[in-house]
């Protein structure tokens, strides 16, 4: 009987992993205080060491590294984007049915979710030289029937980002499954089609497509950017500084950025689990995915009303006759570099954990007992790094972008105030803000998980 | 933007805009305690200590403050994650658990399992129904059948948490928190 049911559960057994399962113990207390007590020192630092205006003027430029023959290079781009997008297809509808075995799996969520991103961070502009998406729609259609609706702005880029994690976070495995994941790229080039049919390319990819503006806004930090004329070299976080979002779509999806990742860690602390509870004892125990979901959606606008407390604070501290909207807006990207780290910080195991499966399953991806690199009985540790490695990476790597977006903002202060009390107290409130996430980032981490 | 006044860097500015490269803006900040003519007063600088002190001095501080952070971090987390051996305990130890499960529930033994890294680990598993505890991460089973305690043992060599289950019905019993 037993011997039965071990025949029968063997097949099953590799396929009972969830899929992004991490090993990480929870951050400890003292990484945890370190952590805040160290970013709030960095913050002040900035502030009074840099705080009195400046005796000159600075100039900051941008170096183009001219590639030959650039418009050759972007079309290799365009070609190594769609045979990608096509193999990646290929693998999740006759690859094998699960993710143990399927590349299309963690290609698609580990590659290029976490892995493009982090790269995007140093070296922009990559995901718009392969970008499939746009490749296959102006294949269908190269003039536009409408103008972009200015009214529509940055709004379509956001809700397929929270359709991306919805999907991710509470299709029961459906993220996991090789099949539903083909079915939904295919769904979502098939609206890049009809977006690029209405609208147009130039449009429909800076202002709604998700891929193109998630990375694109990552690569906003990047000393290296991929652009037609080649590559641009500027002072990292340059961008960040120079240049501000005008709209309040644009806004929520950075604040998505953000929250999404604290979203998913704090929806596996008892705190939420508290929540949950507290929701089925008001008789909606059927509802506690929608409850989750209704509330992912919600995240962006929660974290922007946090932001906005801070702007305000910070016309009353500064006492500006700048509008609210001006300075919510000129603001918008110092919180970039703190969705960065969030990012990284909760994820990175997972890259280079489940990350190693693409080892082997290049090798065999259609899983026909191929061994194309040689590579195919690669057996990969999911554990690769102990865990005080990991904690101090985590804890490091948050600190470091706190440091960073204390200091953007900063700039951005030095820019738009003149006098040097104002800039102290124009900081004093995003050091609130800024310090606050960077606590939350922590403490997310540092909860113990609970299974089940 | 206000009009910049003619100066080097505004010179400088002209001469990158000539030579094709992309200039991205003058940062302009106006001292406002020297402009000439107005009268604004002064206004003395928010601290006048940081702000007296040239950019070497400014510099050096802000390194001698990280440096400190650092050693002193590094030194407090380091004596708060390793706990020196106490006499008479030995290095790695083998710890036992017992599990009863009924009705895909727990009812006897802890869902937290915690442990040293180095330790061994067996885990007694007895349940009403024919299963597989499965620990994820070791990636290491054992199967047992209806009222048979079985045992699952491995040596904790990674830390992290590890969560195990009964594999066949996808029950999540707990984890194993093995502490580095």
């Amino acid at each position: 009987m037993v011997s039965l049911l071990a025949l029968i559960a063997t097949p099953f057994a590799a396929s009972a992993h969830a899929f992004g399962q991490q090993f990480t113990l929870a951050l400890p207390v003292s990484f945890f205080i370190f952590g805040g007590v160290a970013a709030f020192i960095a913050s002040n630092c900035v502030i009074l060491f840099f705080s009195e205006p400046k005796t000159h003027h600075a100039v900051s430029s941008a170096r183009v590294t001219p590639i030959q023959a650039s418009a050759a290079l972007w079309k290799v781009g365009a070609w190594i984007g769609v045979i990608g997008f096509l193999l990646e297809l290929a693998f999740a509808f006759f690859g094998l049915p699960d993710f143990v075995g399927n590349p299309a799996v963690v290609l698609f969520w580990v590659w290029l979710l976490l892995g493009l991103t982090y790269l995007s961070v140093f070296f922009g502009g990559v995901w718009d030289f392969v970008n499939p998406f746009r490749t296959i729609a102006r294949f269908f259609s190269k003039k536009p029937l409408y103008a972009y609706p200015a009214w529509l702005e940055y709004w379509p880029a956001f809700i397929l980002f929270f359709l991306v994690i919805q999907f991710e976070l509470y299709s029961g495995g459906g993220s996991a499954d090789p099949r539903v994941l083909g079915s939904r790229l295919v769904l979502y080039a098939i609206v890049a089609c009809i977006g690029n049919a209405l609208y147009g390319s130039a449009a429909w990819f800076k202002y709604a497509d998700f891929f193109s503006v998630f990375f694109r806004m990552f690569g906003m930090f990047a000393p290296f950017q991929l652009t037609e004329q080649g590559i641009e070299r500027t002072l990292p976080g340059q961008k960040l500084i120079d240049e501000h979002p005008t709209r309040l779509s644009l806004l929520v999806f950075i604040l998505f950025m953000l929250s999404s990742t604290a979203f998913d860690g704090i929806k596996e602390t008892l705190p939420w689990r508290g929540i949950l509870d507290q929701v089925s004892r008001l008789g909606l125990a059927g509802y506690l995915n929608l409850f989750g979901i209704a509330v992912l959606f919600l995240s962006p606008f929660i974290f922007l009303g946090f932001y906005a407390l801070a702007i305000g604070l910070m016309r009353y501290l500064t006492g500006t006759k700048k509008s609210f909207t001006c300075l919510l807006f000129r603001f918008g990207y110092s919180l970039i570099p703190i969705a960065a780290v969030y990012n990284f910080a909760h994820y990175f195991t997972l890259l280079i954990g489940e990350g190693q499966r693409i080892i082997y399953q290049l090798s065999d991806p259609f899983g026909l007992k191929w061994n194309l690199f040689g590579t195919a009985n690669f057996h990969i540790n999911q554990v690769p790094l102990g865990s005080n490695l990991v904690w101090y990476i985590e804890v490091f790597v948050i600190v470091a972008g706190h440091v960073v977006a204390a200091v953007v903002a900063h700039r951005i202060a030095v820019r738009e105030f003149d006098r040097p009390k104002k800039i102290v107290a124009s900081q004093i409130s995003l050091l609130i803000l800024m310090v606050g996430y960077t606590a939350l980032g922590l403490w997310i981490l540092s909860r113990p998980f609970v299974p089940g | 933007m206000k009009r910049p006044e003619i100066t080097l860097e505004l010179f400088v500015f002209r001469l990158l805009q000539e030579r094709g490269e992309r200039v991205h803006v003058i940062e302009e900040v106006r001292p406002v305690w020297v402009l000439a003519g107005a009268n604004v007063g002064y206004e003395r600088p928010h601290c006048a200590k940081i702000a007296s002190m040239n950019q070497t001095t400014r510099y050096g501080v802000l390194a001698l403050i990280a440096v400190l952070v650092i050693a002193g971090g590094a030194y407090y987390l380091h004596t708060s994650t390793v706990s020196a051996p106490t006499a008479g305990t030995p290095q790695s130890q083998t710890k036992a658990f017992v599990l009863v499960v009924k009705a895909r529930t727990l009812i006897s033994g802890q869902p937290v399992l915690s442990v040293k890294q180095g330790d061994t680990v067996s885990i007694t598993i007895t349940a009403d129904e024919s299963d597989e505890l499965h620990l994820h991460g070791y990636d290491k089973q054992v199967d047992f059948a209806t009222g048979t305690p079985a045992t699952l043992t491995f040596v904790a060599d990674q830390s992290g948490r590890f969560p195990f289950e009964m594999e066949g019905s996808k029950t999540d019993l707990g984890e194993v928190d093995v502490q580095p």
